[in-house]
C-alpha cells in the first residue's frame, strides 16, 4: 500500500512538472529491471529487481527519487518503496544537498560515501551537505547525516545477505585551498556507530556464564590532510588520516576456566580505545615519451587475525564503513584476472603499484604494471606497529602481480594481448594456501568489415597452481596438502549488427577441483551461455541471456560489466525517458 | 505490481518531453577545483563523453573522440570527457589522458552526480549538448563505427544551428 502511494505520488509529481513551462523545467524517468535465477554455493535462487528513477531540475534546483521493487534482489534484502532521494541547490558559489548524500574527502581514506549496487554495498547516510566557495581559492565542505542498518559483508563473503548490520551518525568538515599548482585540504570527521557485540559475563549468584549480544557504541574522531602538487610533467598526491575510537564495551581477550565446582573468567587484555592510521601517496611522471605512475599505501585501521576479520559481532575492530581509499591495484577488465584479484583490506595492508604506459601514435600502446601488497603483521599479530614496506613472506598473506599489455586500435581492426603472473597467499589456520596464476590473453579482438557489422572475439587462458605451505610458527608443522594444478579458459564470440542488435556466446571452462561438480565429465566444468542484446532506440536496451554463467567481467555489446553467476534465463531492461 | 509499472510506463511515454537541458551539477577539474557542468558547456556545441579508466570500450573510443574534437574545434564544437572513476581509481585519470595525448578537456564526476541524471549504468555514455544547453542526442556503449554516428549527429546539429541563425 505504501509503495502504491509513493508510486502515485511519483506520477502526480511527473504530471505536475509536466504542466510547468517546458523551457524552465526538465525531468526524466528511467527504469532498470533484471530478473533471473542465480546460484550461490550451489543453491539456486530466483531474483527480480526493478528500479524506477525520477530526475527533475528547475534552474538551480534539482531532485532525484529512486523507487525499488525487489522480490528478492540479487544481493541483499527484499525491499519495496522509496530507497533513495535527494534535493540539490547548485548555485555558482554554494551547493546544498538534502537527502541521501554521497561524498568523498580527498581520495577516500577517511571518508568515502557511495553505493555499489552490484555487491549491495551502500554507506550513504541521509542528511545534508553544504559546499561553499568562500573565496576564489577556498572551499568549505560540511556534511551531517545518519544511516540505519548499514549492511556489513565480511571480506570474501559469498553470502547474498549481509553478515551484520550497524547504525551510524556522522558529521564531517573539509576545508580545501586550491592554488595554481597546489591543493590542500585538511578534514575532521566525528561519528558514532552502534553494532552488535558478543559479551560474556559471569553471574556469581548462579555460578554460570552468560553470553549475550549487546549493542556496542563507538565514538570516533578522524583527522587528516590531503595534499596535491601539480606540475607540467609530474604531479604528486599525499593523504594522511588518523583516527581514535572510544568504546563503551571494551574489546577483551578472555580465558574461560571451568571446574566441576566453579566457573571463572580471566580477562587477559581489555581495550576501550583503538587507534588507527592510513597513508596513501601517488606520484605521476609524464615525460614526452611515456607516463609512469607510482602508488604507495599503508592502511592500518584495524589489524586482526583472519578469522576475526569475518566476525560480524566485532565490528569495532574493523575499518569504518566509509574508510575506502584507493586500491593501488588494477581493476581488471580481463575476466580471468578479475576473478582472482585480491580483495583489498582497508584495515591491514601495505603495498606498492607501478604502472608505465607508452603510446606509439594513436594505434599502438603498451603497458607494464607491477604490484605487491601484504598485511602489516604476521598471522594473528594485531600489534600497534607493523611493516612499512610489503613483503613476500607467506605469514603476511602477500599478493603480487606483474603484467604487460599491448593494444592495437586500427581503422577496422583492434586487438589487445595480455600476459600476467599473479601470486596470492590466503591465510589458513595452520598453513598458507599459495596460488599462482599465469594468464595469457592472445585475443581481445574486434573487426568491423562494414559500417553495420562488428565481429568480436575474446580468448583468455589461465594456468594455476595451488600449494599449501605450513607456517614455520605453527608447532607441530602441518602436513602439506600437496600440489593442485588446474587450467581455466574464457571465450566470447559476438556479432553486432547495425549498432542495435548483438548476439554473444560466452563459454567458460575450468578443471579447478573447487569448482568442478561431481556430474561434470570428464572432470572439467563448463559454463555456456548466450546473450541477445537489442537497442531499438538509443534509450532502450534489452538484454536476454540463457544458459549457465560462471560470473565475472563481461565485455559484450559495446560495454563491460560485472555479471554475477546465474543459471537459466536472465533478462535485463534499461529504459530512459 | 506489473500492471502498475505498465501503467506508469504508459503515462510516462505519453508525457515524455522532446527537449531537455543539461542539469547544473558540480564537477572537479584535474586540479580538483570545482566547476559546474553549465560553465564547461556554455556557448559551445559539446559532445560529453562519460568514461572511466577501467572501461575498455571507453579507451577504444577516446582517440576517435580526440579526432572529432580537433576536426570540429574551429566550428565552436568541443568534446568534453567526464571521468566517473570513484576515489579508488580517480588517480589514474591523468595518467591515461596524458599517455593517450588527448587534447579535449576532461572533468571529474567522482560522485557521479551528473552521470546519474542520465539513468544508465552503461559506459561509455555520450551526450550531445547544444550551445544553449539543450540535450540533442544520447548514446550508450561503444562499438567500432559508433564514431561515425556521433559525427553525423554533430554535423546535423551544426546544420540546425545554421538554419536557426538564418
Amino acid at each position: 500500500m505504501r509503495f502504491r502511494l509513493q508510486l502515485i505520488l511519483l506520477i502526480q509529481l511527473g504530471s505536475f512538472f509536466h504542466q510547468l513551462p517546458a523551457a524552465d523545467l526538465n525531468w526524466n524517468l528511467g527504469l532498470s529491471s533484471w530478473t533471473g535465477r542465480g546460484n550461490q554455493l550451489d543453491i539456486p535462487y530466483d531474483y527480480t529487481e526493478n528500479y524506477l528513477t525520477f530526475n527533475a531540475d528547475l534552474a538551480t534546483w534539482s531532485a532525484r527519487f529512486e523507487l525499488e521493487y525487489s522480490q528478492p534482489p540479487e544481493y541483499g534484502y527484499e525491499f519495496t518503496g522509496l530507497r533513495r532521494f535527494w534535493l540539490t541547490y547548485s548555485g555558482d558559489r554554494h551547493t546544498l544537498e538534502i537527502g541521501d548524500i554521497g561524498a568523498v574527502f580527498g581520495r577516500g581514506l577517511a571518508l568515502n560515501l557511495y553505493e555499489d549496487q552490484s555487491i549491495d554495498f551502500d554507506n550513504i547516510p541521509r542528511g545534508l551537505r553544504l559546499n561553499s566557495l568562500l573565496t576564489e581559492n577556498l572551499e568549505l565542505d560540511l556534511l551531517a547525516g545518519m544511516k540505519n542498518e548499514y549492511r556489513f559483508y565480511s571480506p570474501s563473503s559469498n553470502l547474498r545477505e549481509p553478515d551484520g548490520l550497524n547504525d551510524f551518525r556522522i558529521a564531517g568538515l573539509q576545508l580545501g585551498y586550491s592554488g595554481p599548482s597546489i591543493n590542500t585540504a585538511p578534514f575532521l570527521i566525528i561519528s558514532q556507530i552502534e553494532s552488535d557485540y558478543l559479551w560474556h559475563e559471569l553471574d556469581p549468584d548462579q555460578n554460570s556464564l552468560s553470553t549475550s549480544v549487546v549493542t556496542q557504541t563507538m565514538r570516533v574522531v578522524q583527522l587528516g590532510l590531503s595534499q596535491a602538487i601539480y606540475q607540467d610533467v609530474w604531479d604528486g598526491f599525499l593523504e594522511l588520516s588518523l583516527q581514535q575510537k572510544g568504546l563503551d564495551y571494551p574489546i577483551v581477550s578472555q580465558e574461560i576456566m571451568t571446574t566441576p565446582d566453579q566457573i571463572s573468567i580471566e580477562t587477559l587484555e581489555s581495550t576501550e580505545r583503538l587507534r588507527g592510521d592510513a597513508v596513501y601517496a601517488q606520484l605521476n611522471w609524464y615525460p614526452e615519451w611515456f607516463t609512469a605512475m607510482f602508488e604507495y599505501k599503508r592502511y592500518s585501521y584495524g589489524r586482526e587475525a583472519a578469522t576475526e576479520k569475518r566476525d560480524p559481532l566485532k565490528q569495532a575492530t574493523k575499518p569504518l564503513p566509509w574508510q575506502i581509499g584507493p586500491t593501488g591495484i588494477r581493476q581488471h577488465d580481463i575476466n580471468l584476472l578479475g576473478n582472482v584479484t585480491h580483495p583489498v583490506d582497508y584495515g591491514d595492508e601495505v603495498g606498492f603499484n607501478l604502472e608505465i604506459r607508452k603510446y606509439f601514435g594513436f594505434s599502438w600502446s603498451a603497458t607494464l604494471n607491477a604490484s605487491i601488497v601484504s598485511q602489516l603483521g604476521e598471522l594473528g599479530d594485531d600489534g600497534e606497529t607493523g611493516l612499512f614496506f610489503p613483503t613476500t613472506d607467506i605469514a603476511y598473506s602477500p599478493w603480487q602481480e606483474v603484467f604487460t599489455e599491448v593494444e592495437y586500435i586500427g581503422e577496422s581492426l583492434s586487438n589487445r594481448m595480455f600476459l600476467a603472473y599473479t601470486r596470492a597467499v590466503l591465510s589458513g589456520s595452520t598453513a598458507a594456501e599459495i596460488t599462482s596464476h599465469v594468464t595469457f590473453v592472445p585475443a581481445y579482438f574486434s573487426w568491423h568489415p562494414s559500417d553495420i557489422l562488428v565481429l568480436s572475439t575474446v580468448l583468455e587462458f589461465q594456468a594455476s597452481d595451488l600449494t599449501a605451505e605450513a607456517y614455520e610458527t605453527v608447532d607441530p608443522p602441518a602436513e602439506s596438502a600437496g600440489d593442485h594444478a588446474y587450467t581455466s579458459t574464457h571465450v566470447i564470440f559476438s556479432v553486432d549488427f547495425q549498432h542495435r542488435y548483438s548476439a554473444s556466446l560466452i563459454w567458460d571452462t575450468s578443471d579447478d577441483a573447487a569448482l568442478v561438480r561431481e556430474d561434470s565429465d570428464p572432470g572439467r566444468q563448463h559454463w555456456v551461455s548466450t546473450e541477445i542484446s537489442v537497442k531499438p532506440t538509443d534509450k532502450i536496451w534489452l538484454r536476454a541471456s540463457y544458459g549457465k554463467e560462471k560470473g565475472g567481467v563481461r565485455c559484450t555489446g559495446g560495454v563491460c560489466r560485472v555479471l554475477n553467476p546465474f543459471e537459466g534465463f536472465r533478462v535485463s531492461l534499461e529504459w530512459r525517458f | 505490481m506489473k500492471r502498475i509499472i505498465l501503467l506508469l510506463l504508459f503515462v510516462v511515454a505519453a508525457f515524455s518531453q522532446e527537449s531537455k537541458t543539461l542539469p547544473q551539477s558540480s564537477l572537479k577539474d584535474l586540479k580538483n577545483k570545482t566547476v559546474t557542468s553549465t560553465q564547461l558547456t556554455a556557448g559551445k556545441l559539446t559532445l560529453i563523453n562519460f568514461w572511466a579508466t577501467y572501461c575498455v570500450p571507453c579507451r577504444k573510443e577516446m582517440p576517435l573522440l580526440n579526432d572529432l574534437h580537433e576536426k570540429y574545434s574551429d566550428q565552436n564544437v568541443q568534446v568534453l570527457g567526464i571521468a566517473i572513476d570513484d576515489s579508488r581509481t580517480v588517480g589514474r585519470v591523468k595518467s591515461v589522458i596524458k599517455s593517450m595525448k588527448l587534447d579535449y578537456p576532461i572533468a571529474l564526476d567522482t560522485e557521479q552526480k551528473l552521470y546519474k541524471n542520465f539513468n544508465t549504468s552503461a559506459m561509455p555514455l555520450s551526450v550531445l549538448v547544444s550551445a544553449d544547453g539543450s540535450i540533442l542526442w544520447e548514446h550508450t556503449g561503444y562499438i567500432p563505427g559508433d564514431e561515425k554516428k556521433m559525427e553525423a549527429e554533430i554535423v546535423r546539429a551544426l546544420q540546425q544551428e545554421d538554419v536557426n541563425q538564418e
